[in-house]
């Protein structure tokens, strides 16, 4: 028999990139992007940048994240593309991810943010185009990246988004952001050594 | 001028009062123009001023627009035609935060004495004077052509008078001035369905036209002789 087939195969244990443990991350301000588009935070990042759901009628109703893709924001679009998030007070609209939940007859939410996985496929498709998932990668960990903080000298941010209703849905506008705090949004370390590992055993 | 429609890469070049103490907002379009082409191009006028436009933003009046006195609900509208499109345009350069009026000043104006004080003209050019005077003093750091750069989208100023005009009213949805930081495919400025049936998004002249008030006359001479 010919076993020339075992000369170049290389074991690699990728059971970690396919189902984690948990569904939530955990150790700093990361949200996991599953490859169907659900994305949980940890609780880190949930307590950090307000994001738990409030009573119905609460005044501060928390915050929520703007998501864009730099290669659609005129001042970083001649930059190398990377995911920025955007922190902003539920109280202004249009937010994209950890928009809503239902309530209870109490005022109540009915689930905690960390619980809901709630598909976002705006963050789903900007991981997709940049390879973040495959058939052995089933999720991605991604840093928010307080670090480096973009700040506008005015304070005023344009966000590219794309109209969700009626008969110019799909069409690209924007939403006017002010005083908001904008981040990189980047794959944790942890995800970047795999990335690394698997780019290593393509070319052994 | 700066004629009906929208216009890319224009700056604020100027807030001033005219001789009438009315606000005068100078927006400029920065455009590379060689005036020695223009002089020996076969055009019939020799425009150098094209690119500019100084936008009258008038007091309001006790008048009613047939004669008469008019409304509170009237005269507040009026107010707000003044104020929001001057927040409107400072909401540009700035936060929310950073925007404060007292547009009530030295008006002895409160809540249970608004609907006889508004109706003397004396006090709405004193709250006229205020909002201006608040505008200008917002906006002085923002003025002059190394300003930010806006696409901005002049209506016709009436179904009689073709000169350009800025919104004055449902801003929120219909905005008229934006950042060129927007892609021209996401831009907001758009002319309504209304002022496309009233024909306010064109700019030319039609005959048996209404004259100009001559406060207006005075704006576009000046802008024209500058």
């Amino acid at each position: 028999m010919d076993l020339g087939f075992l000369d170049n195969l290389v074991i690699t244990d990728r059971r970690g990139f396919r189902a984690p443990l948990d569904k939530n991350p955990s150790g700093g301000l990361i949200l996991r992007v599953y490859s169907n588009g659900n994305t949980y935070p940890s609780k880190e990042l949930v307590e950090a940048f307000n994001l738990e759901y409030t009573n119905k009628d609460a005044e501060d109703q928390g915050n929520y994240f703007d998501i864009v893709d730099s290669n659609d924001w005129s001042p970083m679009a001649n930059l190398p593309r990377i995911i920025l998030v955007g922190v902003v007070s539920r109280n202004e609209g249009k937010g994209d991810i950890f928009r809503r939940t239902h309530y209870k007859e109490d005022g109540t939410p009915q689930m905690s943010v960390m619980q809901q996985g709630s598909p976002y496929y705006k963050l789903k498709e900007i991981c997709d185009s940049l390879g973040y998932f495959d058939n052995d990668r089933h999720y991605i960990d991604l840093l928010v990246s307080i670090d480096h903080q973009i700040k506008a000298s005015d304070n005023l941010y344009f966000l590219p988004k794309t109209i969700s209703k009626g008969d110019k849905k799909g069409e690209p506008t924007y939403v006017r952001r002010e005083n908001i705090q904008l981040f990189p949004l980047v794959p944790t370390p942890e995800m970047e050594v795999g990335v690394e590992k698997e780019k290593e055993n393509e070319t052994t | 001028m700066l004629k009906v429609g929208v216009h890319e890469n224009v700056v604020i070049n100027h807030n001033k009062k005219n001789d009438r103490g009315s606000l005068l907002i100078g927006f400029k379009k920065l455009v590379e123009k060689d005036p020695l082409a223009m002089l020996n191009s076969g055009d019939a006028s020799s425009d150098f001023n094209q690119d500019e436009y100084d936008a009258l933003i008038f007091s309001p009046t006790v008048e009613a627009y047939g004669g008469g006195e008019d409304t509170i609900e009237n005269i507040l509208k009026k107010i707000a035609e003044v104020k929001d499109p001057l927040t409107h345009i400072l909401l540009q350069y700035m936060p929310k935060s950073s925007i404060s009026w007292d547009n009530f000043a030295g008006t002895g104006v409160d809540g249970d004495n608004m609907k006889t004080k508004l109706k003397d003209q004396g006090v709405l050019d004193q709250i006229y004077q205020n909002i201006i005077n608040r505008y200008m003093s917002m906006m002085e750091p923002h003025v002059g052509e190394s300003g930010k750069l806006f696409r901005l989208l002049l209506i016709r100023q009436s179904k009689t008078k073709h000169y350009p005009a800025i919104r004055r009213r449902w801003l929120d949805g219909n905005p008229f001035m934006e950042s060129m930081e927007v892609p021209a495919e996401a831009s907001k400025l758009k002319f309504t369905d209304y002022e496309i049936k009233n024909g306010l998004n064109n700019g030319e002249p039609i005959e048996g036209a209404d004259k100009p008030s001559s406060e207006e006359a005075s704006a576009v001479e000046a802008l024209l002789n500058r």
